[in-house]
């Protein structure tokens, strides 16, 4: 059996070129020498993106300026801005005239209706306009017995633009009677 | 004794304490280049969002500021106010003289005698759907037979005055005959 034995003293024998420990430190120095350049790069290359973004955007905002600027486009949004303004003022007094016409009581028709509906054994004397907002007729008139005046009820009852027709006052010894009745609005529009 | 141990340790393994410190130095760097780098990360992502915003402002700001595109708009626009126009039935003004002389031919073509005719009046304005309109007002008596007098303002309400309208009205039959007087205010509203 062979043995190798070293008899020199300690300083003089061989010595490896590095020490374990020192090997272990340089390959820890040099990965973290690697992870120190991954994250730089990383960093610079965000910073040199949004660098590079901002300067778009610096020219977006150049354009955005330069179009805004345009004399001619400027002008030509002025007149559309006015005339939209316009327009709207005609379309609005077109949409105020439905609701005027809706409102209105069409007193030709109304007259009419109140004397062509007038019965056999009834007169009458006189048709006003009352009521706040002015839709409420009143007739007056004579009439043969109470049974001809609600004859005459039930017919101005039945026009589609008259409701409520009701009895004022009924006088039997002279046979005057007064009713009025709700006009609808656009009433014979 | 615990201080000259080390420096005697340091002593014997200078190469050792030497890539230590140059270790320490670099796991600083990096936490330094790792938050700067998420700082940049952050940035990176709002100045995305600042240019996606500038690209639509300036889609946005393209088309409004698109000569042909607003000068078709123009076009468009005119054509709606021809049109708008054209229906519109509120008068910029009242033309008085054209309103007496419709009374008088429909009183006449109608068979009713105009007995009073006041002035024509400017009675305020009067709201319809929160715009304003300015109001005129005439009153006016006119006498004839029933059938007659609802012709006459039939005429009246279909005629070259769309805005008109009657209030205060009242009829009554004379006392002889069948002649009716009848009194009304006779209202037309135009643009304020």
């Amino acid at each position: 059996m062979n043995m190798e034995i070293n008899l020199l003293p300690d300083e003089l024998k061989p010595k490896p070129l590095v020490k374990p420990q020192t090997l272990m430190v340089i390959v820890a120095v040099l990965i973290l020498g690697f992870g120190c350049f991954h994250f730089y790069s990383d960093k610079a290359g965000k910073q040199a993106e949004a660098d590079d973004i901002q300067s778009k955007i610096a020219g977006i905002e150049q354009e955005i300026t330069m179009l805004k600027t345009n004399s001619e486009a400027v002008a030509l949004k002025d007149e559309v801005a006015a005339k939209q303004v316009e327009k709207n003022k005609y379309d609005t007094m077109n949409s105020d005239y439905e609701t005027f016409t809706d409102a209105r009581v069409e007193w030709g028709y109304v007259t009419s209706s109140v004397r062509e509906n007038v019965p056999w054994g009834v007169s009458i004397t006189s048709i006003t306009q009352g009521g706040t907002d002015g839709k409420v007729v009143t007739v007056q008139g004579i009439a043969n017995n109470f049974e001809r005046e609600t004859a005459y009820m039930a017919k101005l009852e039945a026009d589609r633009f008259f409701s409520g027709v009701k009895t004022l006052s009924w006088e039997a010894s002279t046979g005057q009677f007064s009713l009025s009745f709700d006009v609808q609005a656009g009433g014979g529009s | 004794m615990n201080t000259k141990v080390v420096i005697t340790w340091v002593q014997n393994n200078v190469a050792i304490t030497a890539l230590a410190v140059v270790a320490i130095i670099l796991v600083a760097l990096i936490y330094m280049f790792f938050t700067a780098g998420k700082t940049a990360a952050d940035d990176l992502h709002k100045v995305e969002q600042e240019r996606l915003l500038a690209n639509t402002q300036l889609m946005q700001v393209r088309q409004q500021y698109n000569v042909d595109e607003l000068q078709k708009q123009l076009d468009e626009l005119n054509s709606g106010i021809a049109t708008a126009k054209a229906v519109n039935k509120f008068p910029e003004s009242i033309n008085r003289d054209q309103l007496e002389l419709d009374l008088a031919n429909e009183a006449s073509r109608r068979g009713v005698t105009l007995v009073s005719l006041s002035s024509i009046t400017q009675s305020g304005t009067e709201t319809i759907g929160g715009n304003t309109y300015n109001k005129s007002e005439i009153n006016i008596k006119v006498e004839g037979l029933l059938n007659n007098t609802s012709l006459f303002l039939t005429s009246m309400e279909q005629g070259d005055f769309p805005t008109l309208k009657f209030k205060n009205v009242s009829l009554a039959k004379a006392s002889e005959g069948e002649k009716w007087t009848t009194t009304f205010t006779l209202v037309v509203l135009s643009q304020s």
